[in-house]
């Protein structure tokens, strides 16, 4: 798989290191959207994630050269992202993830009979969703966003986090299901 | 603990589909409201996050990137000046401070003060004047 993107990755760094004039501008283009996503979703400030998504590509350019290519390259940039924001959070003393999501007996009190669609529009709901999206903890919504929004597979989410495949996994299911219940539990508001 | 299992991995699967489906943007065969839950949830996850970077952020950080290293040598001249300042500083204290148990012994180990006036002092301009026509040779060579 990764050899489908070497070659462009490699065509790029190559022209970076030769310092190459719009060499550098074009990898950022390239890049900044999935760094913005990482910063965005670990640190929520925008002003702070605006000024540590400067820090990753000046991370990025001076240590391009120790680019091996044994990973693609938007994993490595996504590496240097997410380190400079878990950096940021450990500064500010912000927990990365909630102790107390131990287990899965949040399964077994989320009921499947209420239809939310039947009593709010989309839109409705859409709103609680982002709501309830913000009270989750960095880790939980920077995954998600990695694996929905960027598409990217398991493995790759685990190169740039340095968590287990199998703790990405357990991270998405759980933070899905809670996300679910959180909406089936506006049937009491509701009614 | 086997309906356990059994019920994680349900829940899993319902989770991916919905996200399947949302990403290729099919409609179902038929789907249960924890389907359509998670079908909406797919779909909110797949917005990018509010604000974003601006639209010359490639450019600033390229700029940046060619202007940092006048500013590391800007920073480096400050560094040197500091450094020769605090050791000015420290030289002078220790002499005000030291100086009158130094200085018999120094007096007479140095060569007399008409000589000192002579070979001394114009070595001394000779090192001076080397190291700045030294230093603009490099700067020349540089540019």
């Amino acid at each position: 798989m990764e050899d489908i993107h070497s070659r462009p990755d490699r065509d790029l760094v190559e022209a970076v290191l030769a310092k190459r004039p719009g060499a550098f501008e074009r990898l950022v283009r390239q890049y900044q959207g999935l760094c913005w996503h990482i910063v965005q979703r670990m640190v929520r400030n925008p002003e702070d994630a605006r000024d540590l998504c400067q820090d990753v590509f000046l991370r990025v350019y001076q240590c391009l050269h120790q680019f091996r290519y044994d990973s693609a390259l938007k994993s490595w940039i996504g590496r240097v992202a997410y380190t400079i924001a878990l950096r940021h959070l450990e500064h500010k003393r912000i927990p990365l993830i909630e102790q107390t999501d131990g287990d899965d007996s949040v399964l077994e009190n989320i009921g499947d009979g209420f239809d939310l669609e039947a009593a709010f529009t989309d839109e409705d709901a859409a709103k609680h969703l982002h709501v309830a999206l913000e009270s989750l903890a960095p880790l939980q919504l920077t995954l998600l966003t990695l694996y929905h929004l960027d598409e990217m597979p398991i493995p790759e989410i685990a190169r740039i986090t340095g968590l287990a495949s199998g703790t990405i996994k357990s991270h998405l299911f759980r933070s899905r299901l809670r996300l679910r219940g959180v909406l089936e539990t506006r049937k009491g508001v509701a009614a | 603990m086997n309906q356990h299992s059994d019920d994680i991995e349900r829940e899993w699967q319902a989770q991916e589909n919905a996200m399947r489906l949302e990403r290729l943007n099919l409609d179902p065969l038929r789907e249960d409201t924890r389907s359509r839950h998670y079908r909406l949830l797919a779909r909110v996850l797949r917005q990018p996050p509010p604000d974003g970077l601006p639209a010359d952020f490639a450019t600033r950080v390229a700029a940046r990137v060619v202007a940092s290293p006048a500013f590391a040598a800007r920073v480096e001249f400050v560094l040197i000046v500091a450094l020769a300042a605090a050791m000015v500083v420290g030289a002078s204290y220790a002499f005000a401070t030291h100086g009158r148990e130094w200085l018999p012994s120094f007096s007479a180990i140095l060569p007399a003060r008409d000589a000192l006036a002579n070979g001394w002092l114009i070595a001394l301009s000779g090192c001076l004047g080397a190291s700045w026509l030294m230093e603009r040779w490099q700067r020349r060579g540089h540019r």
